[in-house]
C-alpha cells in the first residue's frame, strides 16, 4: 500500500532529526504499530477519535479553540478516556463562533496554550489510529500546528475518516447520496444512534466514535477485519 | 477525564435507579462504563462481571424455548441476574448499549439502598412475575395471524385499475390491499394513498394500481407476536403489515387490530360489546367496567376522560341491547328515539348507576298497532341493563313505564305543563328530563322536542327561578367555621357524600344557566365552557366551577378506584381520614366556591321571591 509506504518513509526521516520535543519523538516511534497493517486486526487496535472546534475552516488563518477526544479499545468506547481541552487562541472570537460552540472569550482565556494542547494530544495519539469525521479540518489544523511549533511540514498519521468510510460504502453499493446525507447527525440517525443536543468537541468525538462502531458492525466479519480493508 | 456536559451523565440521571445517585457518583461510574454497538439480529454475549444498559434500540430476552421473556428498551438494564444469563439476549433493533463493571457498581452504591434493592433477587422475582403477567396478556402471547381481524389479505395484480381496487376495498371493507406481480408481492396500497396520491394529485383512476402503490412493503412473519408487530409499525411509521408464511401472504394485521387486543382498554371493551349477541355476553363484559375505572385512574388518565370512557361503554351496552332486541322482534314499525337521562346523558358516569331512559315515538304511533312491539323492546333492553348492573330505576323513570314511552306530541305537552305550571313533582322531573341524549334511533325526534323546550324555558323567568331554587337544594358540606359537615351514613360515620353534596350542586348550577341561555350541550364541563364563550356566565366564574368540579370528581374517582382495588363495591361516601390534609384544604376551597356560586345563582334568578 503506497500510502503506508510514504507515511513510513516520512516517519523515519523525521525521527533522524535532532532536537525533536519528547511527545513528538515518542509519537513517531510508536507510529510503527498502527502502520504495521499486514497484521493489524481492527479488533486488536486502539483508536483515538478526535474532534476540533475552530474559528473557521482555513487552517493557515484560523485557530483551534477546543479539542475533544476519546479512545476505542477492543471495539468499545472508553468514556473514562474522554478529554476536552480548551485552547486559548489569543484572539477575540467573532459572535458567529460563539453561537455555534457556546464558548465565550472568558472561557477560552482559561484555556491552555496551543503548545501544551499539542503535547497532550500527541501523547493521546501515540500508538493509536486516529478517527475523525471529515478529515480536512483536523488534518489541516494538526499539520498547521506542527509547522508552527515543531517546524515540520506535516505529521505522519494513520487516519480514518467516518465520512469517507460511508462514501466508499455507498459507492460500492451504488446508493445515491443526498445533500447533507453524510453529515454526522444524518449518518447517526441512519444507524439508529441517539440524537445528542450538545455540540462541543468532546460530545462530537463520542458521537463520531459511536458512528465508527456502527460502521464496523455493518461491515460484518468483525473478528477478521483488517485495518487495510477499510483505510 | 473532563466530562462536564457529557450526554451520558444526563442519560444516567434519567435512568432508574440512578436518579438517586449523586453527580460525583455518576462521574465515577463513567470511568467503569464502556460503550458498544450491535446490529439488529445479533445475539449478545452476556458476561457475569457486567451490568448492561440499553442506550438506544431494543433487546429481546428469550427463554430456553425461544419464547419471549422480556423486551427491553432505552433506560432498561440486563445482565444483573445470574438466573437470566443463560437466556438469549437478542438485538431486536440496532442497539447502542453501555457495559458497566458490576463489582465497581455495587461498591460505589454500597450505601444506597434504593439502588441496591433495585437489583436484588427479590426485585427480580417481582419483575419476573410482572413480566410473566405481561406474557399472559393476549397482545404478547398471541401470534399476529391470530389477531388480524380478517385473516384474508386481498391480493390484487399490479395491472388492475385504481378505481377497481377502490371498489374492492370498499366492498370488502378493508383499509389496505397487497399488490402482486406474477403472484409475487411487489407493493401495498392503503386507504391513505387514495387521499395523498389519487385525490390530492387528481390522478386518473383508470391507471394501474402500481402507480400509487408503495414498493416492497414491510411484512411480518406469521408466528411473530403482537408486540413485535407494534414495534415494527411504530419504528417504520406504518399502520398495515402483510403477514407472511412460507413466502406467501396469508393475512394482514392493522394498528386497529392490535388496539382491540388490549384488554381493559375502552376501545377493546366497546369492540367486544359490538360483537356480543346475547345479554349474557354483555353481562360478562360489563363486569370489566370497575376494572376499566381502576386502570384508567392508575394510569393517570384525566377525570374527564375517565367518565367519558365509562359512559361510552354504558352507551354501547344500551345500543347493543337495542340491536339485539330489533334482531329478535324485527325492524321497528315506526321511528323512535332511545333517550337516556342523567349522568349517562352527560357522559359523567363513573360506576354502575340506576338506568334512566325514555322513548320518544314518532307521531304515527298508534297504541293498537305498535304498542306491543315497543312494550317488548323496552322490556328486553331494561332487563338487559339490569343484568349488566344498571339496575331498575327506583322512581320508575324508564321506557318500560308507559308514561315515559310516548309520542313526540305527548312529550311536548308534558314539558309545556312542567314549564308553565311548575310544581314540586314537575321540578323533580325537570332535573331528570333536562339532561337528555338520544343514543339510538332517530335523533331528530329528540332535537325536535328540545327545540320546543328551549323556546319555552328561555323566555319563562318564573320557571327559571324555580329551577334555580331547586338547584340550591343540595349545598356543599361546609360549616360556618369552614369545617366539614359530615354525613352520618351507616357504617361510614365520618364521611362526605361527594355526589349529592359535591358534584350535584355544580351540575345543577350549570343546568340552570344552560337552560336559560339556550345552551344545548349536556356535559357539565361543556355547558360551562359554552356559557363562558357566549357570555351567559363570567369566564372566571365558569373556569372556577370547572376546576372545582374536576377536583371534587377526582377525589371521588380516587376513592372508588381504591374501593374496587380492595374488592369493595364503589360508593360516593369518602371518609375524611382517606383525604390528605392538602386535599382537604383544596376541597374546602372548592366547596366554598360552589357556595358562592350558589348564592350568586340565587340572587340572579331571585329565588327568594318563591319562598
Amino acid at each position: 500500500m503506497r500510502l503506508r509506504f510514504l507515511t513510513e518513509y516520512h516517519r523515519k526521516k523525521l525521527l533522524k532529526k535532532a532536537h525533536l520535543p519528547k511527545p513528538l519523538s515518542q509519537y513517531l516511534s510508536q507510529l510503527s504499530r498502527p502502520l504495521a497493517d499486514n497484521v493489524n486486526l481492527i479488533k486488536d487496535l486502539e483508536f483515538l477519535v478526535l474532534d476540533f472546534e475552530t474559528t473557521g475552516f482555513d487552517a493557515s488563518k484560523e485557530k483551534i479553540i477546543s479539542m475533544g477526544y476519546t479512545v476505542i479499545k477492543n471495539l468499545r468506547i472508553l468514556p473514562q478516556t474522554s478529554t476536552h481541552i480548551l485552547v486559548n487562541p489569543k484572539q477575540v472570537l467573532t459572535e458567529k463562533n460563539v453561537a455555534i460552540h457556546q464558548l465565550t472569550d472568558e472561557e477560552l482565556k482559561q484555556g491552555i496554550s496551543l503548545e501544551s494542547a499539542m503535547d497532550r494530544l500527541l501523547l493521546a495519539m501515540t500508538g493509536r489510529v486516529i478517527i475523525v469525521h471529515f478529515d480536512n479540518v483536523e488534518k489541516g489544523f494538526i499539520n498547521q500546528a506542527c509547522r508552527q511549533l515543531y517546524r515540520i511540514n506535516a505529521l505522519p498519521m494513520v487516519m480514518l475518516d467516518t465520512l469517507k468510510i460511508e462514501q466508499k460504502k455507498r459507492q460500492q453499493t451504488q446508493q445515491q447520496i443526498k445533500s447533507g446525507g453524510l453529515r454526522l447527525f444524518a449518518l447517526r440517525e441512519k444507524y439508529n444512534l441517539p440524537r445528542y443536543n450538545a455540540h462541543n468537541a468532546i460530545q462530537d468525538a463520542i458521537a463520531t466514535a459511536e458512528l465508527f462502531l456502527a460502521q464496523i458492525e455493518y461491515m460484518g466479519k468483525k473478528e477478521t477485519l483488517k485495518l487495510k480493508q477499510i483505510i | 477525564m473532563e466530562i462536564e456536559g457529557l450526554e451520558m451523565i444526563d442519560f444516567f440521571k434519567l435512568t432508574l435507579p440512578l436518579d438517586s445517585a449523586t453527580s460525583t457518583q455518576l462521574k465515577s461510574l463513567l470511568t467503569k462504563t464502556e460503550i458498544a454497538y450491535r446490529r439488529k439480529g445479533h445475539i449478545l454475549t452476556i458476561k457475569p462481571d457486567y451490568l448492561y444498559l440499553v442506550r438506544k434500540g431494543a433487546v429481546r430476552i428469550e427463554d430456553e424455548n425461544e419464547a419471549l421473556f422480556s423486551m427491553l428498551g432505552e433506560h432498561q438494564w440486563f445482565g444483573y441476574s445470574v438466573q437470566l444469563l443463560p437466556y438469549t439476549h437478542l438485538c431486536q433493533e440496532d442497539t447502542l448499549y453501555y457495559r458497566i463493571d458490576k463489582a465497581y457498581f455495587y461498591a460505589l452504591f454500597a450505601d444506597n439502598t434504593t439502588i441496591e434493592n433495585f437489583f436484588t433477587e427479590a426485585n427480580l422475582e417481582s419483575s419476573i412475575q410482572s413480566q410473566n403477567f405481561i406474557k399472559k396478556d393476549s397482545l404478547l402471547s398471541n401470534s399476529v395471524l391470530s389477531m388480524s381481524r380478517s385473516n384474508n389479505a386481498y391480493l390484487v395484480d399490479k395491472k388492475v385499475s385504481i378505481s377497481e381496487v377502490a371498489q374492492l376495498m370498499h366492498k370488502k371493507n378493508v383499509t389496505a390491499v397487497v399488490i402482486t406481480d406474477e403472484k409475487t408481492v411487489c407493493g401495498i396500497v392503503t386507504d391513505r394513498a387514495f387521499c395523498t396520491k389519487v385525490a390530492a394529485q387528481n390522478l386518473d383512476v383508470s391507471k394501474p394500481i402500481s402507480d400509487i402503490m408503495t414498493d416492497n412493503p414491510i411484512s411480518i412473519a406469521h408466528y411473530k407476536s403482537g408486540v413485535e408487530a407494534m414495534l415494527l409499525m411504530a419504528n417504520s411509521r406504518i399502520r398495515h403489515l402483510p403477514i407472511v408464511k412460507n413466502e406467501q401472504v396469508v393475512g394482514m394485521v392493522t394498528a386497529a387490530d392490535l388496539m382491540r387486543k388490549q384488554s381493559h382498554n375502552v376501545v377493546f371493551l366497546v369492540n367486544e360489546i359490538l360483537v356480543s349477541n346475547t345479554i349474557e355476553a354483555l353481562e360478562k363484559i360489563s363486569k370489566q367496567i370497575p376494572l376499566l375505572l381502576q386502570n384508567s385512574y392508575e394510569s393517570n388518565m384525566d377525570q374527564h376522560d375517565i367518565t367519558y370512557s365509562i359512559s361510552a361503554v354504558g352507551k354501547s351496552i344500551n345500543q347493543q341491547l337495542l340491536k339485539q332486541a330489533e334482531a329478535l322482534l324485527g325492524p321497528p314499525p315506526i321511528d323512535y328515539a332511545w333517550v337516556v337521562a342523567g349522568s349517562l346523558a352527560r357522559s359523567e358516569q363513573i360506576a354502575h348507576t340506576d338506568q334512566d331512559n325514555l322513548l320518544i315515538l314518532s307521531d304515527e304511533y298508534q297504541e293498537k298497532l305498535h304498542g306491543e312491539y315497543f312494550t317488548k323492546l323496552t322490556h328486553y333492553v331494561s332487563d338487559g341493563l339490569n343484568a349488566c348492573g344498571y339496575v331498575y330505576c327506583p322512581g320508575d323513570v324508564m321506557a318500560t313505564n308507559q308514561k315515559w314511552r310516548q309520542s313526540l306530541s305527548v312529550w311536548k305537552s308534558y314539558f309545556k305543563k312542567w314549564i308553565t305550571s311548575p310544581e314540586p313533582k314537575a321540578l323533580m322531573y325537570a332535573s331528570i328530563f333536562f339532561d337528555l341524549k338520544c343514543i339510538y334511533g332517530e335523533a331528530e325526534l329528540l332535537d325536535n322536542l328540545l327545540t320546543k323546550v328551549f323556546e319555552l324555558t328561555e323566555s319563562n323567568t318564573i320557571f327559571q327561578s324555580h329551577m334555580a331554587a331547586n338547584a340550591l337544594h343540595y349545598t356543599p358540606p361546609l360549616g360556618f367555621f369552614r369545617n366539614f359537615m359530615l354525613d352520618k351514613n351507616g357504617a361510614n360515620k365520618k364521611s362526605l357524600d361527594m355526589k349529592k353534596k359535591g358534584v350535584v350542586p355544580i351540575v345543577d348550577i350549570a343546568r340552570v344557566y344552560a337552560l336559560s341561555n339556550g345552551v344545548r350541550s349536556v356535559n357539565t364541563q361543556d355547558r360551562l365552557r359554552e356559557l363562558s364563550d357566549m357570555g351567559g356566565m363570567s369566564s372566571s366564574g365558569a373556569n372556577d366551577l370547572i376546576e372545582a368540579y374536576k377536583f371534587i370528581n377526582s377525589v371521588r374517582i380516587k376513592h372508588q378506584s381504591q374501593q374496587i382495588k380492595s374488592g369493595c363495591l364503589a360508593d360516593n361516601y369518602v371518609p375524611t381520614k382517606e383525604i390528605s390534609s392538602l386535599d382537604k384544604k383544596h376541597l374546602k376551597d372548592a366547596f366554598r366556591l360552589v357556595t358562592n356560586m350558589q348564592s350568586a345563582l340565587g340572587s340572579r334568578y331571585q329565588t327568594s321571591i318563591l319562598s
